[in-house]
């Protein structure tokens, strides 16, 4: 499978990742690697095979409903990039 | 041509548990911006979020309570989005696994019944919420600001099959929808409180017609009224559009309530790219049909079946029924008036006309009355043994509502006991009959009917504590009749 240059961007733009042309053609052709490599999968015959859903033999993974206040508000707000405590501050995110 | 309205929802209801979906951060509202959060919920590096035990057995609650079937094995997946209300630039929600599929909801439409399919139910995680600059907020012009208190907050979302078919029907499902869901204690459904919510699909076609239009998604409808008011202009919308030669452009349109009029979402079409994949940080979840079982025991009676049981247990009118079983706490209030002993009809009565005006102006629910069920009962006995007058129940009862003393002692306290002595009622007798001389004349004259007239003028000076019966009694034999 080959991932071209459009799907390059389309992918870049939904992650809002800024990546010069370069970068672009690079991953390109790193990514397409990457897929044909794990493609291989898609020839083994895996009938009668449960598919899997995740890595881990765990199943029924649960906490109890019980509020503990965590109390890092503050040290997160002094570690953001931009805060008027006690809010983050964001570029403007209105839709035009 | 005649196009047929074809109404999809998808509702959002936030299930009523004390931390959120995956951290323990309180879900309480109304807290100081940022307080309900930690690493987890604000998307910190090296972080496991852990599922919420009561979270599910509340989503299970709801989904057998709508008829679905429970999936025998459920999963999270992450759903990618890129938007500051989303601290980890995904959301965890459920994709092809949810929680449970295909159920129903019965609504009542105009008398009619209406059976509302059900695709799925599912649990995610709640997103945080933005506050813009507007001129004196206080939120500098270019930037906005962001509070993740409701990053978390667990919720279920019941998405139901295009069956409705009028705004109408759409009112009517989201009302049933909101009183099993609090019936069952899932969700509080307070839509000023965040803690319900719902997306409208709305699409037209030409009578008749079974494919499906394009349709259209409606956001930022915050109440019922709203809804309805929506989906009628979206219809009206789409409806000129198809009429005047147009084609329907599938989007998502923001609902303006203070201009009932909604606005395309120029949202660009790459943001519906998900790409979900499982959620690598949870493990699966199975449940046994012993899990099921133990959660379907202990639902408690639904709504409908609770309103014909009032029907045929109590013989109320279905005024009575559908008002008395609206709210789950005034059914239980109401039962245990009865069970105390008292006349269910007049139970019924008193209550819609007092209990619940009082308990309105005071912003209770009914397992908050201050009046216990058995001094209502109490009350009512009295009346039936003909201790005090209907008229004096009703001016005692908002004192008992104030201090929550049983009837007994308010009538006593306030002086206002049956008067059932003669000789006082005699005197009562012989003062309206000597202001009265031409009610006297009628009745003499044969006119019998004028001595329900003195019965009523008796009772007025009498403060409506002198006891009705024995008035007519005395006042008949004062005229021989």
């Amino acid at each position: 499978m080959t991932i071209d240059r459009k799907t390059v961007d389309h992918v870049a733009a939904l992650a809002r990742l800024g990546l010069t042309d370069d970068e672009k053609s690079k991953l390109a052709t790193e990514l397409s690697g990457i897929l044909d490599h794990v493609e291989m999968l898609s020839k083994l015959n895996t009938d009668g095979v449960d598919p899997l859903y995740h890595i881990l033999p765990l199943k029924n993974v649960f906490r109890d409903d019980e509020a503990r206040p965590s109390d890092v508000r503050d040290d997160v707000l002094k570690h953001a990039p931009h805060a008027r405590p006690p809010f983050f501050v964001v570029p403007n995110v209105l839709e035009e | 041509m005649t196009y047929e309205p074809v109404i999809g929802l998808e509702v959002h209801v936030q299930l009523k548990t004390s931390s959120k979906l995956f951290c323990g951060c309180s879900v309480q509202f109304g807290q100081d911006p940022n307080r309900n959060t930690c690493p987890v919920c604000m998307g910190l590096p090296g972080v496991l979020p852990v599922l919420n035990r009561q979270s599910v057995l509340l989503g299970l609650r709801a989904a057998i309570a709508l008829n679905c079937r429970p999936a025998p094995f459920f999963k999270f997946d992450r759903k990618n989005y890129f938007y500051p209300d989303l601290p980890k630039a995904y959301q965890i929600s459920q994709y092809d696994l949810p929680l449970a599929l295909d159920g129903f909801l019965d609504v009542s439409v105009d008398g009619q019944a209406r059976r509302v399919g059900l695709e799925r139910v599912h649990m995610e995680e709640d997103a945080g919420k933005l506050v813009h600059a507007e001129p004196g907020h206080g939120v500098p012009a270019g930037t906005s600001f962001v509070d993740y208190n409701r990053a978390g907050v667990p919720l279920m979302e019941i998405v139901s099959r295009p069956d409705l078919r009028s705004s109408k029907e759409a009112h009517a499902y989201l009302d049933a929808l909101k009183q099993i869901m609090r019936y069952i204690g899932v969700s509080d459904c307070d839509m000023e409180k965040g803690s319900l919510r719902c997306d409208a699909n709305v699409s037209i076609r030409p009578a008749g017609s079974s494919t499906l239009g394009v349709k259209a998604e409606l956001k930022n409808l915050n109440s019922f009224k709203f809804v309805e008011r929506a989906i009628d202009g979206e219809i009206a919308r789409q409806t000129e559009i198809l009429q005047s030669g147009g084609k329907i452009v599938q989007e998502t349109r923001g609902y303006d309530s203070a201009s009932n009029t909604s606005h395309a979402q120029r949202s660009k079409e790459e943001a519906h790219d998900y790409r979900y994949f499982p959620e690598p940080d949870l493990p699966g979840f199975s449940l046994s049909p012993e899990n099921i079982e133990s959660v379907r025991k202990n639902i408690p009676e639904l709504p409908a079946v609770r309103r014909a049981r009032f029907l045929s247990e109590y013989h109320l009118p279905d005024y009575d029924a559908d008002v008395l079983t609206a709210e789950s706490t005034m059914a239980d209030y109401f039962e245990s008036v009865a069970r105390e002993g008292a006349d269910p009809k007049k139970a019924s009565n008193f209550i819609m006309a007092e209990l619940m005006h009082d308990l309105k102006s005071a912003g209770l629910s009914a397992d908050q009355s201050p009046v216990n069920p058995r001094h209502l009962a109490e009350l009512l006995k009295l009346v039936a043994d003909g201790k005090i007058s209907g008229k004096i129940s009703k001016e005692i009862f908002p004192v008992m509502f104030k201090s929550g003393k049983s009837p007994a002692e308010v009538l006593k306290e306030e002086n206002m006991e049956l008067i059932s002595d003669a000789g006082v009622i005699a005197a009562f007798i012989d003062q309206a009959i000597a202001e009265n001389p031409k009610a006297v004349q009628d009745i003499k004259g044969g006119k019998q009917s004028t001595l329900g007239f003195l019965v009523g003028q008796i009772m007025k000076k009498s403060r409506g504590q002198a006891d009705p019966a024995l008035v007519t009694q005395e006042l008949r034999k004062k005229f021989g009749l």
